[in-house]
């Protein structure tokens, strides 16, 4: 798995998952340091595969709320922060089993459920996308082979 | 019709979005019970009687194919027609699925007609 | 038969059986189509843009230009004319790439999108659709019947639910 394909299956996931759930055309490939410069909503998930690792997502506040409004088809005005917040959750959970069903196509893979976070770079395979009202930038870091061979061998 | 479904799925967004497209898909008068997980569905399903089962299957503890297994094993649920709904979209996982007896499998993410014609074809057209 | 014609920007509502509401050449606009069974009412819209805030002012003075602004519009007339909002059978035609597929900015696909949105917030699914691609597409509701006809290519055919039985899509 080159980290050329893992990118475009993460792209390709953040897109179609935009698209499909959530009605929002991401414009995509922006250079990673435009983003986060806004507060935003984080959201973390590890997840068992092969290899297994850590999803990460981070999404502007302003395109939170606005996307959870347009998830759960209400007014933008009438939703708490936990509402806004679970949608967020589950944003990374469909972008990151997405990518997943992509890349490991044989293996059965096992996502854990996301946790929000506060502080968390956003490392391994990274993709910035323009959502209209803000910011999404979702990374996939897996543990690369080596390193799984190895642990399995020291235990 | 008035149908009577259960959602499990430890989302508490996504399980208001199966909701939501169970109300427009014309089954506005069903009745929807909700569960966070497997257990807390087995639970529900020993006190109340429901016509379909929506079901996630990364799920804490008792996840969505334990909970296939289960109902399986169950005399009285194993007829109750169970749907899932997951991110999961690789083959060796559907087709375990289907054979712990699951009638439906919708991926996610989905477009919200994808379900309405899942749930027409397991319960039927709604009739005004 | 009486045939309206609903223009470019424009929306219309039928209520007689004899009646047949058209509408021709949608690229990347959308026609919309809505049609209540019971009280034999539809509507149809065909709008240009996913989004009146670009032109708040052209938004007022032609709602059915936008999708914003002109579904919920033609959502209003057609309960204005006795449809109940819960029984409409909505179709959708357009949203086609008329221009270069590397142009930045596919209005075909974000009138898609917004028409999708909105019809999500109001409560309404589609029962058929024929979107994309790069053709010119007319459609055709005959308010007698409910029966919405589709001509692309050449070719008629009648749009009728479209949407995989199987889930993957």
């Amino acid at each position: 798995m080159t980290d050329t394909s893992i990118h475009l299956a993460l792209r390709e996931s953040v897109v179609e998952v935009l698209e499909k759930m959530f009605f929002v055309e991401a414009i995509t490939d922006l250079a990673p340091e435009i983003a986060a410069q806004s507060p935003a909503v984080l959201v973390a998930l590890q997840f068992d595969g092969n290899p297994p690792g850590v999803f990460r997502m981070s999404l502007a506040r302003s395109a939170a709320a606005l996307i959870a409004a347009d998830f759960l088809g209400e007014d933008p005005e009438s939703l708490t922060v936990p509402q806004v917040e679970e949608v967020a959750k589950e944003l990374a959970n469909m972008i990151c089993g997405a990518v997943l069903s992509r890349i490991e196509s044989r293996v059965t893979f096992r996502l854990a459920a996301p946790e929000l976070v506060t502080q968390d770079a956003i490392s391994g395979t990274v993709c910035t996308v323009e959502t209209g009202s803000g910011m999404l930038t979702a990374g996939i870091d897996m543990e690369t082979r080596t390193c799984s061979t190895t642990a399995r061998s020291a235990s | 019709m008035a149908y009577r479904v259960l959602i499990t799925d430890d989302s508490p967004a996504m399980r208001s979005f199966v909701r939501r497209v169970i109300q427009l898909s014309g089954f506005e008068l069903s009745h929807c019970f909700e569960a966070g997980d497997g257990e807390e569905a087995l639970d529900l399903l020993r006190r109340e009687w429901v016509d379909a089962i929506l079901t996630d299957i990364n799920m804490p503890g008792v996840d969505g194919e334990e909970l296939l297994r289960r109902l399986a094993a169950d005399e009285m649920l194993r007829s109750v027609p169970a749907i899932v709904i997951s991110t999961d979209a690789t083959e060796n996982r559907i087709s375990r699925l289907l054979s712990l007896g699951a009638r439906g499998y919708v991926t996610k993410p989905f477009r919200p007609e994808t379900l309405r014609a899942e749930l027409e074809r397991i319960l039927g057209v709604p009739v005004d | 038969m009486e045939q309206i014609i609903v223009g470019v920007a424009d929306c219309r509502v039928g209520h007689a059986p004899e009646q047949v509401l058209a509408t021709f050449a949608l690229g990347s606009c959308i026609g919309l189509s809505v049609y209540d069974p019971k009280a034999a009412v539809g509507g149809m819209l065909h709008y240009m843009l996913p989004d009146s805030t670009i032109d708040p002012a052209r938004g007022r003075a032609n709602p059915y230009m936008f999708a914003d602004t002109g579904i919920p519009k033609l959502v209003e007339q057609v309960c204005g004319q006795g449809a109940n909002h819960r029984r409409l059978l909505a179709h959708a035609a357009g949203g086609a790439s008329m221009m270069d597929p590397q142009a930045i900015f596919d209005i075909g696909k974000r009138n898609y999108l917004a028409l999708r949105k909105i019809l999500w917030k109001a409560g309404i699914l589609l029962a058929g659709e024929a979107v994309g691609g790069s053709n010119s597409r007319t459609i055709r509701l005959e308010i007698g019947s409910g029966r919405l006809w589709l001509q692309e290519n050449g070719k008629q055919k009648e749009l009728v639910p479209s949407f995989p039985q199987k889930g993957g899509n």
